[in-house]
């Protein structure tokens, strides 16, 4: 009983701990890393190129009108 | 075993209820993509010569997370090219509706209750929207590190921490989201993007990513001696189609473990944060034909939206051919995919030998979902223009609400998986240095191929075509 509580709590420490860890980086790390200036840079050009860099497939990027017609 | 991506027996259905889900999915799949075609309208257009035009009525009706840099809040307001940012609850509300819709009669069909159903779909929903939101952060978005790999993450955490809650486990099912997802999907694999580049972008395109495909496999098979042939064929497919959405595809197809296809698209997301970096860089470093170098980078990098990010680097001109390779390179996807099912169902388990197992076996093998995925790639490719609608009609309904359904269900199912994967037998494949190895010989076999045909077809044979294609 005293063996399960414990690896009760273990477990549940050691989530907690993830989750801080979890917020630091993005409510912390990433926004500072963000404004940098070379990061700064390179975000504001994808944003001025309509660059979805995260897209997984071709549906998910933004329409160019400057692809090729389909013939 | 036939549940892919499942040893666990808690997610393990016998083979003959796997398929019947097989062709539930698909049914379900095709009827949830007849309805998004009622959701589009096409209008004549009153001047002769001038296209039709296309509305969407269910438009920004599905959640999509917007970026943010500083304060997470501002993920759930949506921005308009015009007016006020909305509040996206109800959208979120809505697509929580929507797909569990879809979920009632899988959940039906495996003798889930709706008590049950109805909180684990919950929990996994909410996981889900952490996991879009740590992946809009700009810049977690920037070296496009996708949702599945935070959704993936989340589920480890608890799974690996206080473990997978019991209420949970019954819709603890990733490999029955990911096929349905991947039913969805087949709707955006358009055949018509093959040709608009014309020979060259299908010469750097299918015949160097085939090659590439199965030089790699061999190679990992017979040189490197790789234990698990599924592994192997989802980090050669991942590694040479299109990243994350190849590995989900292929590791359904070759009822690959939920380990081999994390662990592939980890690597194939770290490789490709460097490489959508590195290359762009030797092309202007070299002095290399901007164009050559476009077609090169579409040809290699594993992920649409790093081609997109590193084609913009070289200019416009640039990334429109870098996108458009890239996109035919993505129609492979579902003639790969069909491939693997077709010889995974003809391999004989114990030895490997393709000549024992009969025509009737291979049938029963075979995954049906991936006949759900090839139909509606093929009837949204082809059923339009021999109904006389607008090629642009199938394109809307894909990319403006089936993808978005499809990607929630993506990221469901990685949750999911995170959800039953011990970290340890991750780690497994963490430490072993084989799968890594293939990774990288396979790539640089990639990237030299790929080079030779883009300088052949968008440097010598077609280079004048395709300035021509560009200046239109």
């Amino acid at each position: 009983m005293n063996a399960f509580r414990s690896k009760n709590q273990s477990g549940t420490m050691a989530l907690l701990g993830c989750v801080v860890g979890i917020a630091t980086i993005w409510l912390i790390v990433l926004p500072a890393t963000a404004n940098l200036p070379i990061v700064r840079s390179h975000l504001e050009f994808l944003e001025s190129h309509r660059v979805n860099a995260a897209a997984m497939f071709y549906t998910e990027l933004e329409p160019k009108d400057s692809f090729p017609p389909t013939r | 075993m036939h549940s892919p991506y499942g040893t666990d027996a808690s997610v393990a259905i016998p083979p003959t209820r796997q398929v019947h889900e097989d062709w539930l999915i698909v049914g379900i799949g095709a009827i949830a993509l007849m309805v998004a075609t009622m959701f589009v309208s096409m209008k004549p257009s009153n001047d002769i010569g001038k296209k039709p035009e296309i509305t969407n009525h269910a438009k920004s009706t599905l959640a999509k997370l917007e970026s943010w840099k500083d304060a997470p809040g501002k993920a759930f307001y949506s921005k308009p090219k015009i007016g006020e940012p909305q509040f996206l609850g109800g959208a979120l509300l809505i697509t929580f509706a929507v797909i569990g819709t879809l979920l009632i009669p899988i959940a039906y069909a495996r003798g889930i209750s709706p008590g049950s159903f109805l909180a684990g779909y919950s929990v996994l929903f909410v996981l889900a929207i952490l996991a879009f939101l740590m992946s809009t952060q700009e810049v977690v978005k920037q070296y496009n590190f996708e949702y599945v790999l935070w959704a993936l993450l989340l589920g480890l955490t608890i799974s690996n921490t206080v473990g997978t809650p019991n209420f949970l486990k019954p819709m603890v099912i990733g490999d029955t989201f990911i096929k349905l997802g991947l039913v969805l999907f087949g709707a955006e694999v358009l055949f018509g993007k093959l040709i608009a580049l014309g020979a060259p972008g299908i010469f750097t395109s299918w015949v160097v990513t085939p090659i590439v495909l199965i030089t790699t496999y061999w190679f990992g098979q017979r040189v490197l001696k790789i234990e698990s042939p599924s592994l192997n064929m989802v980090i050669s497919a991942d590694m040479s189609v299109c990243g994350v959405s190849a590995a989900i595809a292929t590791g359904a197809a070759c009822r690959a473990k939920r380990e081999e296809v994390s662990y592939a698209i980890g690597v194939s997301l770290l490789f490709t944060a460097v490489m959508m970096i590195v290359q762009p860089y030797i092309v202007l470093k070299t002095g290399m034909d901007p164009i050559v170098g476009a077609a090169w980078i579409g040809g290699t990098i594993d992920s649409t939206g790093a081609v997109a990010a590193a084609g913009a680097v070289l200019g416009d001109d640039a990334a429109t051919v870098a996108n458009t390779v890239k996109m035919i390179q993505n129609v492979l996807i579902g003639v790969i995919a069909f491939g693997v099912a077709t010889y995974w169902s003809t391999r004989d388990r114990e030895s490997g030998d393709s000549n024992k197992v009969g025509i009737s076996e291979i049938w029963t093998r075979f995954p049906k979902f991936v006949i759900g995925f090839i139909g509606a790639s093929l009837a949204f490719s082809f059923l339009p223009s021999l109904l006389g609608w607008d090629s642009k009609f199938a394109e809307v309904v894909s990319k403006e609400i089936t993808s978005q359904v499809r990607i929630w269900l993506f990221c469901l199912a990685f949750v999911a998986f995170g959800l039953e994967t011990n970290f340890r037998e991750l780690w497994k494949y963490l430490c072993v240095g084989k799968p890594l190895f293939l990774y990288i010989v396979g790539q640089a076999w990639s990237m030299i191929l790929s080079l030779a045909m883009a300088t052949l077809m968008f440097g010598v044979l077609y280079a004048d075509k395709v300035k021509s294609i560009l200046s239109k």
